[in-house]
């Protein structure tokens, strides 16, 4: 007789095999087919070269899939724009709340959401600045209530009282003393004894995100109670919340996935947007939005798309790793991977060997740059650094080493930032020969007053011709003042984290080594490296790193000299000031650029101060900048995205797209 | 008896408090603390100064520490720094039905697979089909993981299209779902319990009777019963569709973490059948003309089952840990997965909150073991 136990054991497997013949089987409820509005065939989106059809919006277009490689943390907005900071939540949160103005797609200009017209002009009042804005009427959250000025000082009231941190404080700076509403569609901000700069109001408090006074108002009152106000705040979940944006949060099922769903009632769903190639933009539906901004537009069209949203639904999987995500995506499960890095280099090759995939590159809008500690000799001496800035390849390492996978750059602003870009740097060395770089160097440090007990040179044959590319190293290299150059360590992430910084870090040691300065690259765990250069820093422990390799993103492009005054303004000093001015630049032209660069009102001149800001960094030599690497993104042939040349990708502004997708059978 | 478990207990305390302290300053010694994430150039210095008061990082160490034990003593986690303001427990509470689910199963599964072959093949010790299994486990048992979990999704997911690729879940399925997934992962583990209880308890009371009959009435009555008792509860359940695909995403897993560990379980049961089959009862029992199953079954493999529970007992403790590898590769989100997120993203309320889970539970297994000893092995007394 057959024991109980195995009987038992056959039983079991059944009943898992029958579980996962249930699970197999197809379930008509659930199961839910990509359809499109127009019966399957797929809209197609007015594009620059004078696309067809106008897309249908108001979310009948299916369904969109995505992943994130990184876990949503938060619902709840509030939280998102403060300690829960991130792309991913970004890219979920994001186009839910709208603003008095947001920036243009792709040249990043303030235009106008909620409030009616251009940012009107600051006003005196007594001692003090006022911004008076008239905010158009109809807009309406996706519960029907009207989006308003309440809504808009409700806002701010709450930021600053509660003292919401992180974007919030960059939204509400102790700069913007008051807000109110003179009445239901009129805003009154009120600014310090000074007059604000751009980044005080056009691009900051006039772009902050607004809450629906109905919806959080009760939650405010009841965190007032609370012993930790701010915490009673973001631990409030956001699902329920209204949207005025092209979508409403709809479901989180945590660690697996996340959805939101059309706003029918999107007040710009159908608004066509305009960028023309003198800048000038326009946004129109046809009716009673018809406006132009930055110019009288009419001309060449560099980019023109459809407000929609035009899917019903966009559901952001959660995937534990960027391989889990990118498996999914070719398996076919997803449409696209939310990834703000772009896709990685090894996977490149693989994903464009798949049939249905659409790929674009798009330029970074950050950059990777070695700094110098400038408070320690010889790093001090500016003829020290030229030195390194002359030798180092940039377009060689680029190119001939690492093979296209990064861009050699000379600016921190990026080329594709158009409105900001300056070509007038300092490009050390650009398009000389190896020896001629080297021979600059050897000649900036000789005239210096630097000198060597075997001096570096290049090789001369026995007829006297100089040979390329064979060099006679430096060696016992001695400063101006006669003491010997010391090791100069430097400090760079490892292979493991990022072979690119590692490889430039070796042959800038090389180079080094060449001109006679006795280096140590040292690759370090990144977490190590911040510790160690980053703030905050005391006046002894920000002695102990000579050089560093690190890189930068998520600058504001509108913006983009904001991060020039972070990283280089001498009240951002790593140790004084707790700020990023880590190599401790303080220079006289610099901080004269940096206040007339705050007081700018307008973009003409904020745009002229930048590009100095830019040539002053690029002669002083606090950072070398060397490389920025391109985004590389791919999407399911299903997809359209109505604009895929934008700079930081697809995965930059505005958070994917996902009121403009589409998506087809 | 008791006087030695309340021994234990108090050494397991003292035990879990060192565990604690070392748990602490490790994760403290990495570069670096969660205030970094917020190194921004466009949050002002004194903002970042304000996260780091509000997460008690700008306290000295030993202030931190003593911050920290007093809560747990009280009972308090803490809160997750990086889904802040939730607390520790509710983010364990989270991800643990997940883990308990898929490890439980996949545990059970290997430890059955394992004890079975592992007494078969001490039985036909020397022939080629132990050579064959032995070899074939040895393979599996040492084979490098993640490259085999790949190569197990490349086939059965990718290839031959059976089940799906990762996740623990398919998300067009469940978005309009009226209730989350944890509640279904508790409906199945509640219902899977309650079943194995009923199966354990119909296997009991079919000993009692002394009729032959009575014993199989008893026996197939109790696990007809316990299975019309599951079958009625999910079939007319609404949960039942996502219960399937759950069930249907944790396949390919769970397949794969028993194939891997199935092979350790199984030399434990070889060696210590072929240590029961020299005993002087099995001769005898041989001489006695019982038949060769009984005495495998019956006299050798329960008596060889003594290592394999005491192993079985302490890898459940380490189910909560999850598998960190098995986790990430599925894109299963439980314990495992959030221990290494935690710890990459300095929570460290969260990491210690994780790691003395599996702590806690591993100590109570080592009495659960000792306790377990003197009821498997008579001879076993403790002073």
């Amino acid at each position: 007789m057959r024991s109980l136990r195995k009987r038992g054991g056959w039983l079991a497997l059944l009943a898992a095999l029958a579980l996962v013949a249930a699970a197999c089987s197809s379930d008509d409820t659930a199961d839910t087919t990509a359809t499109t509005a127009d019966g399957g065939t797929g809209n197609t989106t007015t594009t620059a070269d004078g696309g067809t059809t106008d897309p249908d919006p108001g979310g009948a277009g299916g369904t969109y899939q995505t992943a994130l490689t990184a876990d949503l943390t938060t619902d709840n907005y509030w939280s998102y724009l403060d300690t829960e900071a991130s792309a991913y939540n970004g890219f979920v949160l994001g186009q839910s709340h709208p603003a008095l103005y947001t920036l243009s797609i792709p040249n990043f200009l303030v235009v106008p959401v909620l409030a009616s017209g251009e940012p009107p002009e600051t006003v005196q009042e007594g001692d003090v600045w006022t911004a008076t804005i008239p905010l158009r009427e109809g807009m309406r959250w996706s519960d029907g209530e009207a989006v308003d000025a309440n809504d808009f000082v409700f806002t701010g009231e709450v930021a600053q009282e509660f003292a919401l941190g992180s974007n919030w404080l960059t939204y509400w700076p102790e700069q913007v003393t008051g807000v109110e509403a003179i009445d239901d569609y009129t805003v009154k901000i009120t600014f310090t004894e000074d007059q604000p700069g751009l980044s005080i109001y056009q691009n900051g408090v006039a772009q902050s995100p607004i809450m629906p006074e109905h919806h959080w108002a009760s939650v405010v009152e009841e965190a007032r109670g609370s012993d930790d106000p701010k915490a009673a705040l973001y631990a409030a979940s956001g699902l329920g919340e209204p949207s005025a944006g092209t979508n409403v949060f709809n479901r989180w099922e945590q660690g697996a996935f996340a959805s939101i769903t059309a706003n029918p009632d999107y007040y710009y769903s159908g608004t066509k947007y305009t960028t023309y190639a003198d800048l000038s933009w326009t946004q129109s539906n046809g009716s009673d939005v018809d406006e132009t901004y930055y110019g009288a537009g009419g001309g060449e069209v560099l980019s023109e798309y459809t407000d929609g949203p035009f899917v019903d639904e966009i559901i952001y999987s959660e995937y534990g790793s960027q391989d889990a995500a990118y498996l999914a995506f070719q398996e076919g499960d997803v449409d696209y991977v939310f990834n703000p890095s772009g896709i990685p280099t090894g996977r490149r090759e693989e994903l464009r060997s798949i049939e249905g995939l659409e790929f674009a590159i798009n330029p970074s809008e950050g950059f990777r740059y070695m700094a110098f500690n400038l408070r320690k000799a010889p790093m001090s001496d500016p003829a020290f650094r030229q030195a390194f800035a002359y030798v180092i390849d940039k377009e060689f390492v680029t190119g001939s080493v690492l093979g296209g996978a990064a861009l050699p750059i000379y600016s921190l602003v990026p080329e594709a930032n158009a409105a900001w870009y300056t070509d007038e740097v300092n490009k050390w060395g650009f398009g000389l020969t190896e020896g001629e770089r080297f021979q600059a160097a050897v000649q900036v440090l000789t005239d210096a007053g630097y000198t060597w007990d075997v001096t570096p040179e290049q090789v001369v044959d026995d007829d006297g011709n100089v040979v390329d590319n064979a060099f006679i190293d430096g060696e016992g290299m001695r400063q101006p003042d006669g003491t010997a150059v010391p090791e100069i360590e430097l400090l760079t992430p490892g292979p493991g984290l990022d072979p690119l910084r590692s490889t430039f870090a070796t042959w800038i040691g090389q180079w080094g080594e060449r001109l006679g300065v006795p280096m140590d690259v040292n690759p370090t765990d990144f977490n190590a490296l911040q510790d160690k250069t980053f703030p905050p820093q005391t006046a002894e422990s920000v002695l102990e790193w000579d050089l560093y390799m690190l890189g930068w993103g998520g600058g504001d492009p509108s913006l983009p000299c904001t991060s020039h005054q972070a990283f280089f303004g001498a009240d951002q000093d790593s140790v004084t000031g707790g700020g990023f001015n880590t190599p401790g630049y303080n220079d006289a032209e610099f901080e004269a650029l940096s206040e007339e660069f705050d007081l700018a009102t307008d973009l003409t001149t904020a745009r002229s101060l930048c590009a100095d800001m830019e040539k002053n960094i690029s002669e002083n030599l606090p950072y070398i900048v060397l490389f920025s690497t391109p985004i590389t993104d791919a999407w399911r042939s299903t997809v359209e995205f109505p604009v895929t040349d934008v700079l930081g990708g697809l995965n930059g502004y505005p958070n994917g797209w996902p009121g403009q997708v589409l998506v087809s059978e | 008896m008791l006087r030695f478990i309340g021994v234990r207990l108090v050494q397991m305390s003292l035990l879990f408090l060192v565990f604690l302290t070392l748990l602490f300053f490790l994760l403290q010694a990495q570069p670096g603390d969660f205030s970094r994430q917020f190194l921004d150039p466009n949050i002002p210095a004194e903002n970042r100064d304000l996260i780091a008061a509000r997460f008690g990082l700008d306290q000295p160490l030993w202030r931190q520490y003593l911050t920290y034990m007093g809560n747990i003593l009280q009972g308090d986690l803490g809160v997750s720094f990086a889904r802040y303001p939730r607390s520790v427990v509710s983010v364990i509470s989270e991800r643990l039905p997940r883990t308990f689910f898929l490890f439980t199963f996949a545990t059970m599964l290997s430890y059955y697979l394992g004890f079975m072959l592992g007494k078969v093949l001490a039985w036909r010790r020397g022939g080629s089909q132990e050579m064959g299994i032995t070899l074939g486990g040895v393979i599996l048992y040492t084979v490098f993981y993640p490259w085999f979990a790949l190569v197990m999704i490349w086939f059965f997911a990718a290839y031959l299209d059976l089940v799906p690729v990762n996740q623990f879940l398919t998300p067009i399925r469940w978005r309009e779902a009226p209730f989350s997934a944890n509640t279904v992962f508790a409906s199945i583990i509640w219902s899977t319990l309650l079943l194995t209880v009923g199966l354990g308890l119909s296997l009991w009371a079919s000993r009692k009777p002394d009729n032959l009959a009575q014993q199989r009435l008893i026996r197939w009555g109790g696990v007809g019963l316990s299975f019309a008792l599951f079958l009625a509860f999910w079939l007319p359940s609404d949960r039942r569709t996502f219960a399937t695909d759950i069930a249907h995403h944790a396949v390919l897993p769970i397949f794969t973490l028993a194939l891997v560990a199935f092979a350790g379980v199984m030399l434990i049961t070889r060696g210590s059948m072929l240590e029961t089959l020299k005993e002087d009862y099995i001769l005898t029992a041989r001489a006695k003309g019982l038949a060769p199953k009984t005495i495998r079954d019956r006299h050798a493999a329960r008596n060889a089952l003594l290592p394999v529970t005491t192993s079985f007992v302490l890898g459940l403790a380490f189910i909560i840990g999850g598998g960190l590898i098995t986790e990430t590769v599925f894109s299963w989100p439980g314990m495992g997965e959030l221990l290494l997120v935690s710890v990459q993203n300095q929570d460290i309320p969260v990491a210690i909150g994780s790691l003395a889970m599996v702590g806690a539970l591993a100590l109570i297994a080592h009495i659960v073991v000792d306790v377990l000893y003197v009821f498997l092995d008579p001879r076993i007394r403790y002073q």
